[in-house]
């Protein structure tokens, strides 16, 4: 049965595999029944249309279904939200800037959220303790996970940690971001200069890294 | 504690309609919630087998084998799966009732 829908039976390879093992030849049967059963091949093409919007929606949703499912210590979850919002301030920052400057065709580069303390805050303190609880909760968890699981394995377990492996990959890459942005090459300055070297103004230009007047 | 009026999905609950006569396969299903739907509601294996799964964790519907298709499996109603599609219908007919009763079905909205 499988040999007559490969590609479906192919996509259906996406599901979790709990669920594809569980249901996917029924798929395969229930579509070969649907196909079956039509009288031209106008109304085979009309299911496999409808298939063409209904699978990927189901293999995202069980995918996140999946994802709920997985067994995961409660620290990890309330540790990976933590981390998250820590994070949420960077984002709102740079989303109101580039607001005020579609709209009002000014930048908030002056503005209070700008200031060194507040900027230090929001782009170097709020990720860099983000990307530390995310380090300290995924050390606990290899710490605490069953000692007869191979080490590489538990270390690359990314099913069980993954919010704090996304907040802090998040955070990580944030405070990379600010530290080999170039200001000099981009509209958006980066901010350690801002805070390293305040009276400064820094122009989009060609001149190179830390280039500035 | 006492289980909600009107908590299962439509799909789901069509889906309970549909086996609520006889056990069935995947397009046996679909065919008679289609049928029942009057054609407004259109099931693929996706959706179907999504609600399948749903409502066999919920124990509302659990798989037997035919002896003479094994290539299908077949589901059917458990005794929760009937209380639950009784409460959910009971749900809709006081709705009805309240619907005649305040001559919703009357109101011009019912036209526009």
């Amino acid at each position: 049965m499988a040999n007559r829908f490969p590609r479906y039976t192919q996509l259906l390879r996406l599901y979790p595999k709990a669920y594809r093992d569980k249901y996917a030849p029924q798929m395969v049967q229930t579509l070969a029944d649907m196909l079956d059963d039509q009288p031209n091949k106008y109304a085979r093409l009309a299911i496999w249309l409808r298939i063409g919007v209904d699978l990927p929606v189901s293999i995202v949703h069980q995918n996140i279904m999946y994802i709920g499912e997985v067994s995961m210590p409660t620290y990890i979850k309330r540790n990976g939200i933590i981390a998250g919002l820590l994070l949420v301030p960077f984002l709102l920052a740079l989303i109101a800037n580039a607001l005020t400057a579609t709209i009002y065709h000014r930048d908030l580069y002056n503005s209070v959220v700008w200031s060194t303390p507040v900027l230090t805050t929001w782009i170097i303190i709020l990720p860099s303790l983000a990307l530390l609880i995310a380090l300290a909760s995924y050390i606990n968890f290899l710490q605490h996970s069953p000692k007869q699981t191979p080490f590489f394995q538990r270390l690359h377990n990314v099913k069980q940690v993954w919010p704090i492996a996304l907040a802090g990959s998040c955070g990580l890459g944030i405070l990379c971001l600010v530290a080999f942005h170039d200001s000099a090459h981009c509209p958006l300055q980066n901010p350690l200069h801002t805070i390293t070297q305040p009276g400064k103004v820094w122009q989009c230009t060609t001149r190179g890294f830390l280039g500035g007047n | 504690m006492k289980r909600q009026y009107n908590q299962l999905p439509q799909v789901a609950f069509s889906i309970l309609l549909a086996l609520s006569l006889k056990p069935r396969h995947g397009y046996e299903i679909i065919k008679q919630v289609k049928e029942d739907s009057s054609g407004k509601i259109k099931l693929s294996p996706g959706a179907l087998y999504t609600s399948i799964k749903q409502l066999h964790e919920q124990a509302l519907i659990e798989e037997i084998d035919d002896a003479n298709d094994r290539r299908r499996r077949y589901y059917r109603l458990t005794s929760q799966g009937k209380k639950t599609l009784v409460s959910e219908i009971e749900y809709y007919q006081n709705t009805v009732a309240l619907a005649k009763q305040r001559q919703i079905l009357t109101l011009d909205l019912h036209h526009g």
